[in-house]
């Protein structure tokens, strides 16, 4: 099946990529960047509307719109909040169409080279995510392809890769490390987990992932580096059965506000604080976003943090639990280390009119959809 | 009686929305509108208590089913001889508090943060008190645990309401496992023994109770009236009332109150400022009510519970001014303040108050257990593993890289 709702967001997202690529200066480029962001949520929330005609065959036109929203808002935030200099707006534009493609073409092999695609755009000449990434990716081709069991284990395999769950974590932190926070968060956006063929397994791997990264993410003295940690135990929590489209939002948030962090100060560590009095949106936002990933009230993730423990095994659900748990204390830590004791002397600027706008909108959504959860499932 | 069960959590909630919006947005409202909203929104709340009290007394207690939230979480509010009372109580204190607060925190920097943060706490327990299930008890408490941690570390350029705050979190967060343990084991229909025991433990942290009480004195870094809200009042009464109202009481309720109560009656007396030893009562107290509740003593548990409350509030909203009440007492009296606590000296040995001074005075020793033999360790060894994994990660990237060239 073709959806054309995503078909179309894709190709926003594919005219914004030359579009911008064509800008020469950086500031002029991101503005171009927000530009088609704003587009592409645009034509998100109207493919919304659209009547979904699941057995109408090979095109249907509304399936997968609340999934390119996500998606483009997490894009909005990416172009928004982005630095100026470094950002690779084109790069993080393709993989958001990418990832709008895998929501458009509903067949696993399509969507599996589109993910090897993500992969091959991706690459920086890194030895390390090579030889994670391309095995991954070719994983999942030859799991899409063969039927049975081999094809369902492979499939878990590539999966597992992909998304840095334990034990196939190690090249993650050095990635986030490495590259541009809007290129990690466009990576992360593909939602992989579309290929995920449901196996206890993978269940079982998604809650110990998301509960041993995130007490790496509690215990890690660097912002940056509990980011990663972070982004890999939503991932855990998308794996074990959490919503992707409140992942997908959440991390962009909490990514891009790190980010913004990062281009703000030369230092992430949580030992040489901040001052909220002197950032109170950019601190405000963090936590924001970063308590809709540990599933609070009256955010996002709190409907899916409810449901979750009990859709699973005991056992499992108890992890899955603990792991939210941790996941709430490392970003009280993050936000406290990050943004209190100390007093702002080198002018340390807020959100800028564009960095709120994205911030804003992306907030909106989170607490209007943690106000009224069933926004979700009315989608 | 629908609307006023509404209104009682809808009308803190929608000012905190309010002012959170507007402070977002920058809208610069003077103190006094600020302070006036709060302060309005919580008094409204005691009214809307005192009116459900009237309905109940005339109609008696009801439930109010207002469907569902999402699917699996039924939204229901409950109006009864425990909920009332409190719900009255967390009203009047958060008005006089917010009252107290408009001269206390006057030109103060975070002054409409710290409206902001009352708003939600004030809310928060609302939410707590009236809730119908376990399930929406979990978003108030999480909520009051939030606003806590947040008041706590209110004065965030000095390193020790920071690391207060921190701490607070951190043991909320703990504790709510059992909480929300508790709501998955009803769902799963196990016994009434496991919901309990979980429930203890999400009581443990947010009552502060032993061993993780540690958290309460240092939570006397934040504001002085937040602290009389929270930790003298309010907040640390959540955890009696949990169990009150999902009908736990036993052994093990009684004997966390009385090891609770022992410890921090005799830590209590070691310490030498004011906040401190007004945190440690508080935990005294508050076991003491656990023992109420652990033997069945609902009605007597809800009324010390209550005035508990009240008391302890004015102690701490009075102890900035304590070193001039005592000399007031003193000229009053003609002579200094006879001392308290001589029957110690008659009844325990020479030797072992010696000894109990020295654990008393390194409060039993448990915050250094805790921190030195189970957290920092835990936090080494996976900072170790974390650091072996980057070298190992750098070595593998390296290695690469060197054949490739």
């Amino acid at each position: 099946m073709i959806a054309l709702g995503p078909l179309a967001v894709g190709l926003v997202w594919l005219v914004g990529a030359i579009v911008v690529g064509r800008v020469t200066d950086p500031r002029q480029a991101r503005r171009a960047a927000t530009w088609t962001a704003s587009v592409a949520v645009g034509v998100s929330a109207v493919a919304l509307t659209l009547p979904e005609a699941p057995l109408g065959g090979s095109v249907s036109a509304g399936a997968g719109a609340v999934g390119c929203l996500a998606i483009s808002l997490a894009g909005l935030l990416v172009a928004a909040v982005s630095p100026v200099e470094g950002a690779a707006p084109v790069m993080a534009a393709r993989l958001f169409a990418v990832a709008c493609g895998l929501l458009a073409f509903q067949y696993a092999v399509v969507d599996a080279v589109l993910l090897a695609l993500s992969t091959y755009l991706v690459w920086s000449g890194d030895r390390l995510f090579a030889r994670y990434q391309f095995p991954g990716a070719l994983l999942l081709i030859v799991g899409a392809v063969l039927p049975g069991p081999a094809g369902t284990v492979l499939l878990a395999a590539g999966i597992v890769i992909r998304m840095a769950a334990f034990p196939a974590h190690a090249w993650f932190p050095r990635f986030v490390d490495r590259t541009p926070v809007g290129v990690v968060v466009a990576y992360q956006a593909a939602p992989v987990v579309l290929l995920e063929p449901s196996t206890v397994v993978l269940t079982v791997i998604g809650a110990i992932t998301a509960l041993t990264a995130a007490v790496f993410a509690a215990a890690s003295d660097d912002g940056r580096r509990s980011l990663a940690y972070l982004l890999i135990a939503t991932n855990g929590l998308v794996i074990a059965g959490a919503s992707w489209l409140v992942g997908t939002l959440a991390t962009a948030g909490l990514a891009m506000t790190v980010g913004a962090l990062a281009a703000r100060r030369e230092s992430l560590s949580l030992h040489e604080g901040g001052d909220f009095a002197a950032t109170p949106r950019l601190a405000v936002a963090y936590l924001v976003f970063g308590l809709s990933l540990a599933g609070f009230p009256l955010l996002a993730g709190f409907a899916e943090g409810h449901h979750l423990p009990h859709a699973v095994a005991t056992p499992i659900g108890i992890v899955v639990v603990i792991a939210l748990s941790v996941t709430g204390i490392a970003v009280m830590r993050g936000f406290l280390g990050l943004f209190t004791r100390r007093r702002a002397a080198n002018g340390e600027r807020d959100l800028t009119p564009l960095e709120n706008y994205g911030v804003v909108v992306a907030m909106a959504v989170l607490v209007v959809v943690g106000l009224a959860p069933g926004l979700l499932t009315w989608v | 009686m629908n609307a006023l069960v509404i209104a009682g959590v809808g009308v803190p909630l929608v000012t905190f929305l309010v002012l959170a919006v507007a402070l977002w947005f920058g809208l610069v409202w003077t103190e006094r509108v600020v302070s006036g909203l709060v302060v309005g929104a919580a008094a409204l709340s005691a009214l809307v208590g005192l009116a459900l009290a009237v309905v109940c007394i005339v109609e008696g207690p009801s439930a109010v089913s207002l469907g569902t939230w999402f699917a699996g979480f039924p939204l229901r509010l409950r109006a009864d001889w425990l909920s009332v009372p409190m719900v009255v109580l967390c009203g009047l204190l958060g008005c006089l508090i917010g009252a107290f607060s408009q001269r206390y925190l006057h030109r103060d920097p975070g002054y409409r943060r710290f409206y902001l943060l009352l708003a939600l706490f004030v809310a928060a327990v609302q939410v707590v008190v009236l809730a119908g299930t376990l399930d929406l008890l979990v978003v108030g408490w999480e909520l009051a645990g939030l606003a806590s941690a947040l008041l706590i570390a209110f004065f965030h350029h000095r390193p020790g309401p920071v690391a207060g705050g921190l701490r607070a979190f951190i043991t909320y967060r703990i504790s709510d496992i059992g909480l929300i343990g508790a709501v998955i084991a009803e769902h799963h229909r196990a016994g009434h023994g496991v919901v309990g025991l979980l429930l203890l433990w999400a009581v443990l942290g947010k009552s502060a109770q032993f061993p993780l009480g540690g958290w309460l004195p240092r939570a006397m870094e934040g504001p002085t009236p937040s602290s009389a809200i929270c930790y003298g009042a309010i907040s640390v009464s959540l955890g009696p009332y949990l169990l009150l109202r999902n009908g736990v009481d036993g052994p093990a309720v009684v004997a966390v109150g009385v090891v609770t109560a022992l410890y921090a009656t005799l830590v209590g007396r070691a310490q030498t400022d004011i906040k401190s030893s007004l945190a440690f009562a508080s935990m005294t107290q508050i076991a003491l009510v656990l023992i109420e509740v652990g033997l069945g003593w609902n009605v007597l548990a809800l009324v010390h519970l209550i005035t508990h409350a009240v008391l302890r509030s004015g102690q701490i909203l009075r102890s900035p001014s304590l070193l001039h009440d005592h000399h007031h007492l003193e000229q009053s009296l003609g002579a200094p303040v006879p001392t308290t606590g001589r029957h110690f000296e008659r009844l325990v040995p020479a030797r072992l108050r010696t000894w109990l001074y020295r654990f008393a005075l390194e409060r039993g020793y448990v915050d250094a257990f805790l921190v030195d033999r189970l957290v920092n360790p835990l936090v080494r060894t996976v900072n170790r593993a974390a650091a072996a994994e980057d070298r190992w990660t750098t070595t593998v990237a390296a290695n690469r890289q060197a054949v490739s060239r």
